[in-house]
C-alpha cells in the first residue's frame, strides 16, 4: 500500500525504525514491538493493532555481529502519520498480483437491482461492493445488502439495466460500514474476495477507486482505507 | 562514490550522533549515506545537504509520495538535524504495489 493524502492534509511524516523481523517488501503496515521484541514487527493478514506505520524499504533482520562491517541495527523508514489515508491496490485471492474476478450476467434485471452471476452465497460477499466490469454499468458501484446462491442484490439501483453477458467485480467490503478488510500473504495489497467474515485487519476502507475493462480493473483497482488501530492516534490504548 | 560534508560538530551535534537512528557517532555523513545508497535505503536530506547528494549517480530519484507534498517531514540522513523538510530520495522503480 502507498501513502494516498492525510485526513488533515499534513505531509508524510518519515522515521526510522529499528526492526524485529525481516522487512522484504516494501508498503507492510508494522506493528509496534512485543515485550522481548527488539523493534518494529509485521502484522498478519487479519491482525493490524497497534500499527506504526507503513515502510517505504526493506531490511533483513540480523541479530548477531556482523563480519562485513555493517551493523547488526537494521532500520526501516516509515511514513508514521496516524491519519494518513492508504491506497492499496485490490487482489483477487490472497496471493500479490492476483487479478479480480469477473462474473458474467446470466439473467437480465429490468430494475437494476439484482446481478445474477454466480452463487454469492454464504457470508461472502454480502455488505460488500460490486461495480460494472463491462455494459451499460461499468464503473458503476453499489453495496450489496443481500446475497443468494445465485444472485447479489442491491438496494440502491443501478442506473441501467442489467443485461445478460454484462460483468461485474465484487469486493467483500463496503466503505465507512461493519466489514474490515484482510490483507494478502504479504500484506501490502488487500485480498478482496475472501470472505467477508475473514476481514478482520483493522482499515477502516474510505473509497473505492473501482477499475472497468477500459481501465484494466481486474487489475488495477483499488481501495484507500484509513487504519483503525494506529499506535499514535490520540485516545488509542 | 560520497560526497563530502566539511564542518565543525557542535556539542549539539554530537549528542544528535548518540541517537539511535541508525549512523555511527565515527562516521562522516557522507559516507553514512553512501552506505545508505548502496543498500538501496530511503534517504531523507535536508535542503542544504540534498544539493550535495548526486542522486542520479546511485540509481535513485527524488521522490514525491503525495501529489500534495514535493517533501516530507523527517531528520535528515546527512546532517542529522530535524525534523524537519526534507526531500525523499528512493532507489528508482522501488515504489509501492
Amino acid at each position: 500500500m502507498e501513502f494516498e493524502n492525510s485526513l488533515s492534509g499534513g505531509a508524510p511524516y518519515l522515521m526510522k525504525h529499528q526492526i524485529n523481523a525481516t522487512v522484504a517488501n516494501v508498503g507492510v503496515p508494522l506493528l509496534i514491538g512485543g515485550a522481548g521484541e527488539a523493534g518494529l514487527d509485521l502484522p498478519t493478514a487479519t491482525a493490524v493493532n497497534d500499527m506504526v506505520g507503513v515502510n517505504i524499504d526493506t531490511a533483513t533482520y540480523v541479530t548477531a555481529q556482523t563480519t562485513d562491517g555493517t551493523s547488526p541495527e537494521r532500520l526501516v523508514t516509515i511514513i508514521a502519520n496516524p491519519d494518513a489515508v492508504w491506497r492499496a491496490r485490490l487482489s483477487g485471492s490472497s496471493t500479490e498480483g492476483t487479478a479480480l474476478t469477473a462474473r458474467t450476467v446470466t439473467t437480465a434485471s429490468t430494475d437494476g437491482l439484482d446481478v445474477t452471476a454466480g452463487n454469492y452465497s454464504g457470508t461472502t460477499m454480502d455488505e460488500g461492493a460490486i461495480w460494472g466490469y463491462s455494459g451499460a454499468n461499468a464503473g458503476r458501484i453499489r453495496k450489496i445488502t443481500s446475497i443468494s446462491t445465485t444472485a447479489a442484490t442491491v438496494t440502491v439501483a443501478f442506473d441501467a439495466d442489467i443485461a445478460v453477458g454484462d460483468k461485474f467485480v465484487h469486493a467483500s467490503f463496503w466503505t465507512f460500514d461493519t466489514n474490515t478488510v484482510k490483507l494478502t500473504a504479504a500484506f501490502y495489497e488487500v485480498d478482496a474476495q475472501a470472505a467477508a467474515a475473514s476481514n478482520e485487519a483493522e482499515f477502516m476502507p474510505i473509497r473505492f477507486r473501482q477499475g472497468d475493462l477500459a481501465s484494466d480493473g481486474l487489475n488495477k483497482s483499488y481501495v484507500l482505507m484509513v487504519a483503525r488501530d494506529h499506535i499514535l492516534k490520540q485516545g488509542d490504548a | 562514490m560520497t560526497f563530502s560534508i566539511a564542518k565543525t560538530r557542535s556539542k549539539l551535534e554530537t549528542l544528535r550522533d548518540t541517537k539511535p537512528t541508525g549512523k555511527p557517532v565515527q562516521k562522516l555523513a557522507g559516507v553514512w549515506v553512501d552506505e545508505l545508497a548502496s543498500l538501496g535505503k530511503a534517504i531523507t536530506l535536508c535542503r542544504e545537504c540534498k544539493r550535495k547528494f548526486n542522486f542520479r549517480a546511485y540509481d535513485y530519484e527524488q521522490r514525491k509520495l503525495c501529489p500534495m507534498w514535493d517533501e516530507v517531514i523527517g531528520e535528515c540522513d546527512g546532517c542529522k538535524t530535524g525534523p524537519l523538510w526534507c526531500q525523499l530520495f528512493t532507489k528508482r522503480n522501488c515504489h509501492g504495489i
